[in-house]
């Protein structure tokens, strides 16, 4: 099996089994102070560091421990956040789309938008983008032909398997299913975006 | 003091330091897409290599400024006139007093001009660095490239020694051909023998899909790769070549997004990615193999020939 490797002369990629487990080993590395960047994704954590200032083989030799001494958190702690949203109109261009290709009129779509938690698998692609796992099957959108140049913050997408909230503008090529006006970005706080991988999404229709 | 916009050119940002450690939050880093480049003009000028500094793409760029005062611009090469008179690239230029009138004209090698002046350019600061990213617009002169009219202030705070002119053998050669040292990366072993041998040793042109999110790379003949998609968006980073679907590869630069989708084939040697801000559409483009003790090789090389000139005060 594919452990710890080098993907560039800045940068190691090591696999693991899924985003609970990255966030855990990234944590760890995050105390070692050894790195530029660590990104743990839902099926990898990947660092980049400065070749001068520490050698590729420490770098593996500290990823294959960091994989065996990451200790996951328990999932029952994670915090739930309850955001509301406008489904559909111009906050959600995209709802009939979305909806049509799991066979559900929009709300029926809405319904079934709002049943379940989503947990934050992670952050990326652009500023403050959040991955959430776990939408019902039956949707089997993808993404738009054209993505579009400018997306608003706040906007949710909805694509097979996810759904994603931006949490500032940006481009992008999500199909858009509504917007939530909860504060997701806060420059007064010491970590300004309100979404951390691990926590809880549930939706609800706004008012 | 104040710089007065007369001319912005095609796309003119401030860019300043990179916005690091960010990248699990989505953030590029951003900064100079030429980072070396912005270093040196900003060293002639006399600031730190870090200081706020305008990124003028193409050149094609005027403003008017009241001196005295003392500017630097480096970069890609282009004639630099103040008040009709032409003046040199990578060594100060010292304005006298009163109303004069700096002009950049088009670039005609490379692809980004930087304009350096003594003391920095104030801008606004976002998450750790005043580097503009327009696709968020955050950063810079209010998250937005210039336009004709804007008044910049300049900061006064970041000149940190003499300014002094970048020695000819410190300045970054920019060519309409460039071969760009690169590693295998994660899944290179998804190209065909035939698709990897043309990846590294092949000319590819660079498209006119250029930013600083990237540059396309064009061939006659599209790479063959395994699969058009990775099953789970994986991080990717400036430098890092991505092959999509339609086999034809693109280089991320600075405003490089963080995760992404397409098959990474290759990934530039950090020593060399400050390069990837001077490609222009139509320059040929040729990836060459090294080892990674090649790579850290180069990046040391190039530290210790840069850092007695930065670090000089």
């Amino acid at each position: 099996m594919m452990r710890a490797r080098m993907i560039g002369d800045d940068l190691a990629e090591l696999a693991v089994t899924d985003s609970a487990a990255a966030r855990a080993v990234a944590d760890l590395l995050r105390e070692s102070g050894s790195f530029e960047e660590i990104v743990p994704t839902m099926r990898a954590v990947t660092v980049q560091f400065d070749p001068l200032s520490i050698e590729a083989a420490d770098v593996l030799t500290l990823l294959t421990n960091a994989k065996r001494d990451a200790v996951e958190g328990a999932a029952g702690e994670a915090e739930t956040l309850v955001v509301p949203v406008h489904y559909g109109g111009k906050d959600g261009p995209d709802i009939e789309l979305v909806a049509a290709s799991a066979g559900l009129s929009v709300a029926e779509f809405i319904k079934l938008h709002g049943a379940r938690d989503y947990p934050v698998e992670m952050m990326g692609f652009t500023p403050g983008f959040a991955y959430l796992g776990g939408l019902d099957g039956c949707v089997t959108a993808g993404r738009l032909e054209t993505p579009r140049p400018h997306v608003p913050a706040g906007s949710v997408g909805a694509i097979t398997g996810f759904s994603c909230i931006y949490a500032l503008a940006g481009p992008g090529g999500w199909p858009i299913i509504g917007r939530t006006d909860f504060p997701l970005f806060d420059l007064d706080k010491e970590d300004p975006f309100r979404l951390v991988p691990g926590m809880k999404i549930r939706f609800e229709a706004a008012r | 003091m104040t710089l007065f916009i007369s001319e912005p050119g095609i796309q003119t940002t401030i860019q300043a330091g990179a916005r690091r450690g960010l990248r699990h939050k989505g953030v590029p880093i951003s900064g100079p897409a030429d980072e070396i480049s912005a270093a040196l003009v900003n060293r002639a000028a006399g600031n730190r290599p870090d200081a706020a500094l305008l990124e003028i793409t193409y050149g094609g760029f005027a403003a008017a400024l009241d001196g005295p005062l003392t500017l630097a611009v480096g970069g890609a090469e282009a004639d630099i006139t103040v008040n009709g008179l032409k003046v040199s690239p990578w060594a100060p230029i010292n304005i006298g007093r009163g109303r004069r009138d700096i002009r950049i004209g088009p670039a005609t090698k490379g692809a980004r001009v930087y304009l350096a002046v003594r003391g920095g350019l104030k801008a606004d600061q976002f998450l750790g660095s005043c580097s503009t990213y327009l696709p968020a617009g955050f950063g810079g002169y209010q998250g937005r490239a210039l336009k004709a009219g804007d008044e910049l202030v300049i900061a006064g705070t970041d000149a940190n020694a003499e300014p002094a002119a970048v020695p000819a053998s410190l300045r970054p050669f920019i060519s309409e051909g460039w071969s760009l040292p690169a590693l295998p990366s994660a899944e290179t072993d998804w190209l065909s023998s035939a698709s990897r041998a043309r990846l590294f040793g092949a000319p590819f042109l660079a498209g006119r899909q250029m930013s600083r999110m990237g540059i396309e790379l064009v061939s006659d003949d599209p790479l063959e790769v395994r699969e058009k998609g990775l099953p789970f968006s994986a991080p990717v980073f400036p430098g890092t070549v991505q092959c999509p679907g339609s086999g034809h590869p693109f280089i991320l630069s600075a405003d490089a997004q963080t995760t992404g989708g397409y098959p990474r084939i290759a990934q530039i040697i950090r020593a060399d990615r400050h390069r990837l801000g001077q490609i222009r559409p139509g320059d040929q483009v040729t990836l060459t193999e090294v080892t990674d003790a090649q790579a850290r090789k180069i990046l040391a090389t190039k530290k210790a020939a840069l850092a007695a000139f930065l670090m000089s005060k």
